[in-house]
């Protein structure tokens, strides 16, 4: 397995105190994930321009009489692989502000030594799958020692290019407006020369956002899911490997976790079971070896044994094929599939590089893809997967060689060919010259490309929920609890799903004028979106946490309806008199209830509540704040994937809106209350709900081995 | 198991990127063939795929119920199907209609029931003897045969789409005489409450290629109602094998009835909003999920999954909270202590937003790259139902982006459980065929686009591809270009391949539904070499030449174990192996320490020829051979 060792030289130095919170999350993240992920990974923290001095070279030049050289540069943590301790140093607030004088020469050269001296020590370090990187974060506003300066860069160069180190400097330029100061010139005149000669990565970061998003959230290893060769017609292998270009990123693996327990020696393990049971008798389990496996072939179940599915298999040979080629323009992006590979040539094969290579550039220049049947596995149980791909023509850069992306296209059981009424049929909802040109504008000023540099770019825009998870387990990880941002704070979200302020600021006046100029009408029904959004806006998502506790058995006497009793609380509370808070929490305790069901676990339970509540407010005269609650309800069980069917146990137990003959004055007529059931929502067809355990075994299977 | 694992996509119900979009409902068609004695003439189809050319009208009718019903099992099962002929000499239906015949009752299709196709048609006598010709022709079997339709296909499910397909190689069923008003009155009356109901007619004439079908009767059946959703028209003499093949099962999936997955409000910076519905044109088939039935009455069970506590043993009724990180190595424990997440800390790290689409802004259309997506895209259309107006400003905020090739950037939130995603909306144009029949529809794509966290960068990883990139010269890039022109399959389009997976899946499952020996199944997902050969041999050659040498190739994977199968035999061959030692230096090698840029099988060779051990990983190989030579050295 691949490793890296890596040194993080940070400017900690008075210029970077602006920025130090920011530098402080994103190493924060990275390191948790260096832990979660990448177990063997070492790093080493180095900080420059802080205002002590603590390096193994300082101190080496010390041992042979005082010395002024390398001052200010702290090796905070030594190459080892990061634990909880390198996180509480990144506790939020806890970085340290450096009052100190250093360069990042002086720092990188540090760094070099760290490397130089590890691999001293252990040799193995030596191969070639340890790579061996420095990060260098800073503004590089502390401008570089000019006395012999190109002497150190140029030893400097020795040092780094001996181990083959990989240099990515993070330059940090948010609030710079681009203008540097001639320090600033200087320093980066200075690592322009130092990088030139060694592999390197330069970034700059312009926002918060890119600085927080400047390691990835997982590194992964680029292993090659299918080598050998590419045929191109019955005489000609070129030899190749094809590895992962995306995959979408899940939230990091966690456990399950029980606290029932309160036993010392208590292991907090939960299991997942699964009980089979007949239809028809629901509290018939069926063991085993009553257990028939069986498939879907129309409405029949189709009875398969293991030597029927061994049959069932689709079992080629494994390989990679030309089909042919087709014109680019027609297999349009939207026709892709699934997540893309890359195809490269087999490193280091001569002939198989020039063959990709020629064909590469010749695609390009046609304008075609590559037709390609892809067969990269094949079990002798369960066969393998065929797919057809794009292969998209990239040319090579000086990192990389010419390669083809590929992507899966649809096979004919895959597409679902729909008609739908041409946009001129209808004339009249063709849009006037003044509506189109009025478009046109606001399509030319909300420009994401409008600075040269491309925002929202996907080859660097970070995945914000992720980011959020990790800097929250790393700040927790310190052993202090640290509350989240609210969303709306959260740097990374904001600037990712909310549109630029700048940008919407620009096209105000065109924003504004488009209501006048496409009128759309409201439909009065009242789209169940809206409903959501105005109680979403009263009532802030952590209101609803802080209003009652999910460990309702701890709480104690009911001030507020839990969800352990919520009947019992909400009755007792009505006693008391506590009629407001009452009415005010019941409905989040329903609706908490709902939400955290697994399957339908909890519905009975939320269906009494509401019972409850009903009676309790026709009793009260509070039918209006009931009836909002079951629009409410209504509305966010239509936008729930999962929860739909409570609303159909509301129907069968026949709980709807409280109309004028029950309590005067609410408004509702009987009619409309018995209606209010018969929603769309109520219209879940049990047979096409996924099965509980239906899961997608190919797809599982597909990247099984992957990673 | 995956669903072991933490995952909050599924505790909170749903697969990503496999989930179902559709909204419930489904098809419910009836075919209606006609079968008065016309329809026994030979069609004489030699050309077209899947007939052959002693087919019969009557089987080409057949046959396209047939493949209708298996791409109906492989892509939408719940859909219901039913056969009728009408002008038959028995009389079997529900309602004694006389002259019709029910083969197939409306119900979702079973290997039954395609065997019961199979067996009508073909040279047997079994249509003769079940079935049967009505003996002479007569307007009144029409009559009855939509009657006998109406009545079929109320009786479904009414949130279905509804469709009659009617074959026939009648041009005017209502006859020449004197009566004829008056048996097309009779017969338009039966189709009325057909179009009444919402049930969508269509005709397929059964004509050969290049004769004319006089269309003006059927129009009237055809169009008795307005079909509002498809505004089909078919003009006189259009082309029948197309439509036919149009029909799924044929080469072209073109009659999907087109289901909203789901609506969602597409908001401007600034709070103007438009409604949209969202489609999936594109789903990936599967073969499905295997389920478990009771061995005893073969009856589907019920699957009900629970956690447990393991220290108490008791149900959890409520999700349960979760531990992170998980490390498989426990002792990982001590360098990092487990944080303990309750289901709302969960929850708001999530960022649950209000379902819907928010614009962020426009690009380039080049921006976009082949691997910025991640899943399969939806389809984007204006919603009028749902806030009046939409489609006048979706139609001027289409053609802004085609003008200006721009894309629009969005943030998308499918529904309350579902975390923010990025998507881009590409505007397309409406393409149609030459017979005017729509190939793609005027809307946007919604392409979902991957985050930096998803995007790896194999292409610049020394590891994999090294450091020197060879350069072709323009002489083979020529070539490549020659070859590239030579190969590009005429009439191609996305989706001209059948999941082999699939049809072998669903082939043998029928064969085994009806207990009958699994059938051999033909792969035709192969590169078609007789067709490079006859169109580009010389191109091959050349190519393959100008990059190689002459009489060079590649190796393959030869027979069994075959990536090393070459080296294997080296080994073998005690000169070949001496030979290939002196390749490298291994001491020099050694001295340098990058022994370990050897591959695996060199360092065999080393062993081998030294007498030692050649099993274990590289690491182990390593470390023999540097021990080896550190004890020649001494």
């Amino acid at each position: 397995m691949a490793k890296a060792i890596t040194v993080y030289v940070v400017d900690i130095g008075p210029h970077m105190h602006m920025d130090i919170e920011l530098v402080s999350e994103a190493l924060r993240t990275c390191f948790l994930s260096k832990v979660v992920n990448r177990a063997r990974d070492e790093c080493a923290l180095l900080y420059f321009g802080a205002t002590g001095t603590s390096n193994a070279v300082h101190d080496e030049m010390s041992a042979e009489g005082p010395s002024g050289d390398y001052l200010h540069i702290v090796e905070e943590h030594s190459l080892k692989p990061p634990d909880q301790a390198y996180l509480r140093g990144l506790e939020p607030g806890k970085m340290p502000r450096g009052q100190g004088k250093s360069d990042f020469v002086d720092a990188v050269t540090v760094a070099a030594d760290i490397i130089n001296r590890a691999l001293q020590a252990r040799p193995e370090l030596e191969k070639h799958n340890v790579s061996k990187e420095i990060v260098l974060i800073s503004n590089f506003k502390e401008r570089v020692k000019e006395e012999d300066v190109h002497e150190f860069v140029a030893a400097l160069i020795e040092s780094l290019k001996r181990p083959d180190v990989y240099l990515q400097t993070v330059s940090v330029d948010i609030d710079n407006q681009g203008s540097n100061d001639a320090g600033q010139d200087y320093n980066k005149e200075i690592l322009d020369e130092l990088v030139e000669e060694i592999r390197h990565k330069q970034i700059s970061v312009q926002t918060p956002s890119e600085l927080l998003g400047v390691f990835k959230c997982k590194e992964y290893s680029n292993t090659a899911y299918y080598a050998g060769p590419f045929t191109v017609g019955p005489d000609m292998n070129i030899r190749v490997k094809v590895a992962k270009k995306a995959k979408k990123e899940m939230l990091p693996a966690t456990k399950l976790y029980s606290d029932r327990s309160r036993a010392p020696d208590a292991t907090h393990e939960v299991s997942r079971e699964h009980e089979y049971k007949d239809a028809t008798d629901p509290d018939a389990l069926v063991p085993p070896e009553e257990r028939q496996k069986a498939y879907k072939y129309g409405k029949q179940f189709v009875p398969v044994s293991a030597d029927d599915e061994a049959y069932l298999a689709y079992k080629p040979e494994r390989g990679l094929h030309l089909l042919g080629f087709l014109p680019a323009d027609d297999i349009p992006q939207h026709q892709f599939l699934k997540d893309p590979w890359v195809m490269v040539a087999e490193k280091g094969n001569e002939k198989s590089g020039v063959a990709l290579a020629a064909l590469v550039r010749a695609l390009h220049n046609k304008k075609r893809v590559a037709v390609i049947l892809f067969l990269p596995r094949v079990s002798e149980k369960t066969g393998g997967n065929p797919t057809v791909c794009a292969g998209t023509p990239v040319l090579g850069s000086e990192a990389g060689p010419d390669h083809l992306v590929l992507n899966h296209l649809p096979f004919a059981e895959d597409l679902r060919v729909a008609k739908f009424t041409p946009f001129d049929e209808k004339t009249e909802y063709l849009p006037s010259e003044e509506q189109l040109d009025a478009m046109s504008e606001l399509v030319r000023s909300l420009d994401l490309c409008s600075e040269k540099k491309e925002l929202l770019a996907a080859d660097s825009t970070r995945n914000p929920t992720i980011h959020r998870f990790y800097n929250h387990a790393a700040c927790q990880a310190c052993g202090k609890e640290y509350p989240l941002p609210e969303p709306q704070e959260d740097v990374l979200v904001r600037e990712t799903f909310l549109p630029n302020d700048q940008l919407a600021a620009g096209a105000k006046p065109l924003l504004e004028s488009l209501p006048r100029l496409l009128p759309i009408k409201s439909r009065e029904a009242g789209p169940a979106l809206q409903a959501v959004k105005d109680e979403g806006e009263e009532e802030p998502q952590d209101a609803r946490a802080a209003a009652f506790s999910l460990e309702g058995a701890a709480a104690p006497a009911a001030s507020e309806v839990g969800t352990s009793d919520p009947v019992g609380d909400f009755t007792s509370m009505l006693k008391h008199d506590k009629l407001s808070t009452a009415f005010s929490s019941m409905p989040e305790a329903v609706e908490t209830l709902v939400e955290n069901s697994m399957g339908d676990r909890n519905y009975q339970k939320a269906a009494s509540a509401l019972k409850a509540m009903r009676a309790g407010a026709v009793q009260h005269s509070r039918s209006g704040s009931f009836n909002d609650t079951m629009k409410h309800l209504r509305a966010l069980l239509e936008s729930s994937q999962q929860h739909k069917n409570f609303w159909q146990l509301l129907m069968a137990q026949r709980i709807t809106l409280i109309s004028d003959d029950e309590a005067p004055g609410s408004g509702i007529s009987a009619a409309e209350a018995a209606e209010f059931l018969e929603h769309p929502a109520s219209h879940a067809q049990v047979d096409d709900e996924p099965a509980p355990m239906a899961m997608d075994a190919e797809a599982e299977d597909e990247f099984a081995d992957m990673d | 198991m995956a669903d072991l694992e933490y995952n909050p996509d599924e505790v909170e119900g749903e697969e990503d990127g496999q989930e179902r979009e559709w909204l419930p409902s489904r098809d419910n068609v009836v075919f209606l063939i006609d079968a008065q004695a016309a329809i026994f003439q030979c069609a004489g189809l030699t050309e077209t795929a899947g007939f052959t050319e002693q087919d019969r009208w009557f089987d080409v009718a057949v046959k396209v119920a047939r493949e209708f019903m298996k791409a109906h099992i492989i892509s939408s099962d719940s859909d219901r199907i039913a056969v009728v002929f009408y002008g038959s000499r028995e009389t079997e239906n529900q309602n004694n209609f006389s002259n019709v015949y029910t083969l197939l009752d409306l119900d979702e299709p079973s290997a039954r029931s395609i065997r019961d196709l199979d067996t009508i048609m073909g040279a047997g006598k079994e249509f003769e003897d079940r079935v049967g010709s009505a003996p002479e022709n007569s307007p009144d079997h029409l009559r009855n045969g939509l009657w006998a339709a109406s009545q079929l296909i109320s009786a479904g499910s009414s949130r279905a789409n509804k469709r009659v397909l009617i074959f026939t190689r009648d041009e005017n069923p209502a006859g020449s005489g004197s009566q004829a008003e008056s048996h097309r009155e009779r017969i338009a009356a039966r189709a009325q409450p057909l179009h009444e109901a919402n049930v969508t007619v269509e005709v397929f004439p059964l004509t050969p290629p290049g004769e004319t079908f006089g269309m003006a009767f059927w129009n009237h059946i055809i169009h008795a109602g307005d079909d509002e959703e498809s505004g089909a028209q078919y003009e006189e003499g259009s082309d029948t094998m197309y439509r036919l093949q149009s029909l799924p099962g044929f080469t072209r999936h073109k009659a999907y009835r087109k289901r909203a997955s789901g609506r969602a409000r597409l908001s401007f910076p600034g709070g103007f909003q438009l409604a949209v519905s969202m489609y999936s044109l594109v789903q990936p088939a599967t073969k499905g999920s295997p389920v478990f039935l009771n061995a005893v009455n073969n009856e589907p069970l019920k699957v009900e999954s629970a956690f447990i506590d393991q220290d108490t043993g008791a149900v959890l009724t409520e999700i349960p909270k979760r531990i992170f990180p998980r490390f498989s190595d426990s002792r990982m424990y001590e360098r990092l202590p487990p944080i303990v997440l309750t289901t709302e800390e969960l929850r708001s790290i999530r960022i649950t937003q209000d379902p819907g689409l928010a614009l962020l802004g426009f690009k380039p259309r080049t921006c976009l790259k082949p691997w910025h997506t991640w899943r399969q895209s939806n389809f984007v259309y204006p919603d009028e139902r749902s806030l009046p107006g939409s489609t006048t400003a979706f139609i001027a905020l289409h053609d802004a982006m085609l003008g200006t090739d721009r894309v629009a950037l969005c943030a998308y939130v499918r529904s309350r459980n579902t975390e923010p995603r990025l998507v881009a909306l590409a505007a397309a144009q409406e393409l149609r065929d030459e017979y005017g029949d729509q190939l793609s529809p005027p809307g946007m794509h919604m392409l979902h686009l991957c985050f930096a966290d998803d995007i790896r960068t194999p292409e610049v990883d020394k590891n994999l591809v090294g450091t020197a990139f060879p350069e072709p010269s323009k002489e083979q890039v020529d070539r490549a270009e020659e070859l590239v022109e030579k190969l590009t399959i005429q009439d191609g389009y996305v989706g001209m391949y059948e999941n082999p997976l699939l049809q072998r899946h669903y082939q043998v499952l029928e064969a085994l539904a009806l207990a009958e020996p699994p059938p051999e199944v033909q792969d035709n997902l192969k590169p078609d070499h007789d067709w490079m050969l006859s169109a580009a041999k010389e191109e091959l050659e050349s190519f393959r030449d100008s990059v190689y040498g002459a009489n060079h190739n590649e190796p393959g994977f030869g027979k069994k174990a075959a990536a090393t199968g070459k080296k294997r035999a080296a080994l073998e061959d005690d000169s070949g192996a001496k030979e290939a030692l002196q390749e490298h230096d291994y001491a020099a090698l050694a001295a340098a320490g990058t022994l370990g840029k050897l591959r695996v099988d060199d360092l065999k060779l080393y062993l081998k020829a030294n007498g030692l051990k050649v099993a274990g990983r590289k690491d182990d190989l390593l470390q023999r051979v540097t021990e080896h030579l550190q004890s020649e050295e001494k």
